[in-house]
């Protein structure tokens, strides 16, 4: 994290005022090492993260899923990945998506998630519900 | 020869061959069926406008057909059937295929194209909207495609004309297609055993099978093959483990996409301009809400506040109220001065004072405004947008967002949206959005009526109509989606562009609609006056009050006058409203009973048009099944209303 007041990078895990203080653990502040200035944490505020989501702004993608494979559904909004694999049972989702061009190899954007998922496959824009997102195996870039 | 340009009725001087439109869905094949043809046909930015076959000329004198979009020629919707038959079935003689492409999606087009190579048909591609991929910094070669593909490719803007005249051109030098796809050994044996099936003088005997193959159950009953049929599907299926449709699609797939980036070159990465960031604005979880509030209250308004107040206040008051009712009974009077022509032409329920007035004073106004609001949202791209925010909603009463498009179309007329209903995949959508539209959804002409009584109840009483409304549709949604048998189908909708509507197309769009209303609607006005004038003359119209007292009077706790607004709301529910609405600026009725009348109107099915379409589309059961559920309920919750209003003690 970089201090907005007086332009220090620090570690915000590893901050002084946090391995000292016995309230740390549900600390949603954290102060520069070097000018004491407090900035929110934003990544550990339930509340900030929800309003988050609610806005579409994403954190950093949880680092498992970086360079991994995961479905549509959980990729981070703005990020493109490969199709892997469309793994659902239903012929008839497995044909729509087929058709509109989604297909294992073919790159998918996920713009929104809520409050319907919208992807972007090449120039055309998808509306998809949560479950066929889900069937969709992606292969995020690191 | 001109019978033809009728209402989509088919002509049969099919003696030179006929010419089809075909292609994805929003490509432009209205717009171009428009330009050659002089006619008219809707214009509209979303996939799924046009939903049944329409007819013209071209200027030489030859038919053509536009046809509903379908992404493939194995499409199961009803108005992909549509197009499946009249490429199949051999009932028209065919001279030639224009195949429509939307430039930005050449790879789904030339899926479309790879089928159509198996029907043997001359063919052109059509490849329009360049100006957009240019936009997007898309460039395709033509030149280069055209020998790939063995037919003439003709690059087209079709909102500007620009390649209609080398459209025409290319039409007398069509030639079947190249076969653009292979099929693995198995797969074509397969082909071959159900060609080996059908009966020999089928024009399309290879695409029939390719397409019964898919599984097309409807069309292997036309031929009875069905045994046989599921026995050689099976056996590839055993085999490969793929259903035969994802693997016929998939082969066409690999063979189009390969040929579509061989013409097409990317030279700079997309602009993502004012349409795009519009785009995420109108879908976005936060700042979606403001901006679908903000369109109601546009559209309220235009529609509400100056099509329902002002010029009708105009229209009624000073128009019909000052100079023609006055001018029309004093002619009369002099005229024919005979009491019955009185009564009958400017009487209580005269043709002009009443007809003439509700359906030109009254609800022209109103019906105008909204056909321009709408133009505008159907041409700017925000109704599919609206049924991504609207998709949960959608999904309780055992629909997906994609009903959205046909429950909204049903605010201009729910005749038109119950055609429309057949962009839906299945059985059951297509018949709970049907009963929704004709339970709950009011039409252009009755929702400026509405919002001119609006004004007796206020805000609040605004609030509590559509709280009812809404209410009354989701429970009889959840319930219908419970009983209904058969499944909801997965939502996939595609968005179109956003796009700067066209002043042209609103002003075409709006004088259409315009007309269709004068020509319908008014003449039905007059049938329903007239039967009012013979019910009151005969004296059958205060019988009527008697007989339905118990209901209007004890139920509805309204004066036995609106018996005749109900007799009429069953031709058209809106001129039920128009004469509820009369009686509301009349003031004979409070705010209370303006409200539950106005409910119970809405709940109402929405004219005989709509009934007698939905016995077209559905059979007689179904229309009596949706007229009995209908009615009772409409009175039933109006009764509800009235009673909680009174117990209540709620006043306005
Ligand atoms: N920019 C641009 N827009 C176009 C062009 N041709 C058509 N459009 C727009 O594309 C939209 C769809 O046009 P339609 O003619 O209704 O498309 P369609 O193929 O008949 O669509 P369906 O009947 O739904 O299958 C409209 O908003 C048109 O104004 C073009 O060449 N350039
Ligand atoms: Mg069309």
């Amino acid at each position: 994290m970089k201090c907005s007041l007086c332009g220090l990078e620090y570690d915000e895990n590893a901050v002084s005022c946090h391995a000292a203080c016995p309230l740390a653990r549900h600390c949603t502040v954290v102060c520069c090492p070097g000018c004491g200035y407090q900035t929110p944490d934003t990544s550990k505020s339930r509340l900030a993260r929800s309003l988050r989501r609610v806005f579409g702004i994403n954190h950093a993608p949880a680092p498992e899923t970086r360079g991994h494979r995961c479905c549509l559904r959980d990729l981070a909004t703005g990020k493109t990945g490969r199709v892997i694999s469309v793994d659902t049972d239903n012929e008839a989702v497995a044909e729509r998506l087929l058709i509109m061009g989604i297909m294992p190899g073919c790159d998918l954007t996920l713009v929104q998630r809520r409050p319907a998922i919208v992807v972007r496959a090449g120039y055309t824009e998808l509306s998809l519900e949560d479950d066929i997102a889900k069937a969709i195996v992606m292969e995020v870039p690191a | 020869m001109s019978h033809c340009a009728g209402n989509g009725e088919t002509c049969h001087d099919d003696d030179n061959g006929v010419i089809v439109l075909v292609g994805n869905p929003n490509v432009g094949k209205s717009v171009i069926f428009g330009a050659l043809t002089g006619r008219y046909v809707t214009v509209s930015n979303y996939p799924g406008t046009t939903v049944e076959l329409a007819e013209g000329r071209l200027p030489d004198g030859s038919v053509i057909v536009d046809t509903p979009g379908t992404n493939t020629l194995y499409g199961n919707s009803d108005d992909e059937r549509v197009t499946r038959d009249i490429l199949l079935s051999g009932e028209r003689n065919l001279r030639a295929v224009v195949q429509v492409a939307d430039a930005k999606n050449l790879r789904r087009a030339l899926l479309l194209t790879s089928q159509l190579a198996e029907l043997k048909l001359p063919v052109v591609l059509a490849i329009n909207m360049v100006d957009e991929a240019a936009a997007h910094g898309i460039r395709l070669d033509s030149e280069r495609l055209s020998p790939l593909v063995w037919i003439e490719v003709v690059p087209m803007v079709a909102t500007r004309g620009e390649g209609l005249d080398r459209l025409l051109q290319s039409l007398q030098h069509a030639r079947p297609l190249k076969r653009l796809d292979s099929y693995t050994p198995e797969l074509e044996s397969a082909i071959d055993r159900v060609e080996m099936l059908l009966p020999d003088d089928l024009p399309a005997r290879r695409a029939t099978a390719m397409r019964l193959l898919a599984g097309d159950t409807e069309l292997a009953q036309r031929f009875s093959l069905n045994g046989a049929l599921s026995d050689i599907q099976a056996e590839i299926a055993t085999r490969t483990m793929r259903p035969v449709k994802s693997l016929l699609i998939e082969q066409q797939i690999s063979a189009a996409w390969r040929l579509a980036d061989e013409v097409m070159t990317i030279h700079r990465h997309q602009r993502e301009g004012i349409a795009w960031n519009l785009s995420r604005w109108a879908v976005h979880p936060v700042w979606g809400w403001p901006i679908l509030i903000a369109v109601l209250f546009a559209v309220y308004k235009l529609v509400g506040e100056f099509g329902a107040g002002t010029l009708v206040d105009f229209m009624e008051g000073t128009v019909f109220g000052e100079w023609i009712n006055p001018l029309a009974t004093r002619i009369v009077d002099a005229a024919l001065p005979i009491p019955f022509i009185h009564d009958l032409l400017v009487g209580d329920y005269g043709l002009i004072t009443m007809a003439l007035t509700y359906g030109l004073a009254l609800v022209l106004p109103i019906v105008s405004l909204f056909f321009i609001a709408f133009s505008i949202l159907e041409d700017s791209g925000y109704l599919p947008r609206l049924a991504v925010m609207l998709n949960r909603a959608f999904m309780v009463m055992g629909l997906n967002g994609k009903a959205v498009l046909p429950m909204v179309l049903g605010l201009g007329c729910d005749t038109m949206a119950t055609l429309s209903t057949r962009m839906l995949e299945t059985r059951k959508e297509r018949l709970l959005t049907t009963l929704l539209l004709a339970l709950g959804v009011p039409c252009s002409a009755q929702l400026g009526v509405i919002l001119g009584m609006m004004s007796a109840v206020g805000p609040a009483g605004a609030v509590i109509w559509a709280g009812v409304i809404v209410a009354t549709m989701l429970a009889v949604g959840l319930i219908a989606a419970r009983l209904l048998p058969g499944d909801r189908s997965p939502f996939i909708l595609e968005l179109p562009p956003m796009r700067l509507p066209r002043i042209s197309n609103i002003l075409i769009k709006t004088a259409a609609r315009v007309e269709w209303y004068l020509k319908e609607v008014l003449p039905l006005f007059a049938i329903g006056t007239l039967l009012l004038f013979a019910l009151d003359r005969t004296g059958a119209l205060v019988l009527a009050e008697q007989v339905a007292s118990p209901i209007v009077v004890g139920l509805l706790g309204l004066p036995a006058a609106a018996t005749g607004a109900f007799l009429i709301g069953f031709l058209r529910r809106d001129y039920g409203a128009a004469g509820l609405f009369a009686m509301s600026l009349a003031g004979e009725l409070t705010a209370q009973q303006v409200l539950v009348s106005l409910i119970v109107i809405t709940l109402f099915m929405p004219c005989i048009a709509n009934l007698l379409l939905i016995v077209k589309e559905f059979g007689v059961r179904v229309a009596v099944n949706v007229a009995g559920i209908v009615f009772p309920l409409a009175f039933a919750v109006g009764g509800l209303v009235n009673a909680l209003l009174r117990a209540f003690g709620v006043a306005f």
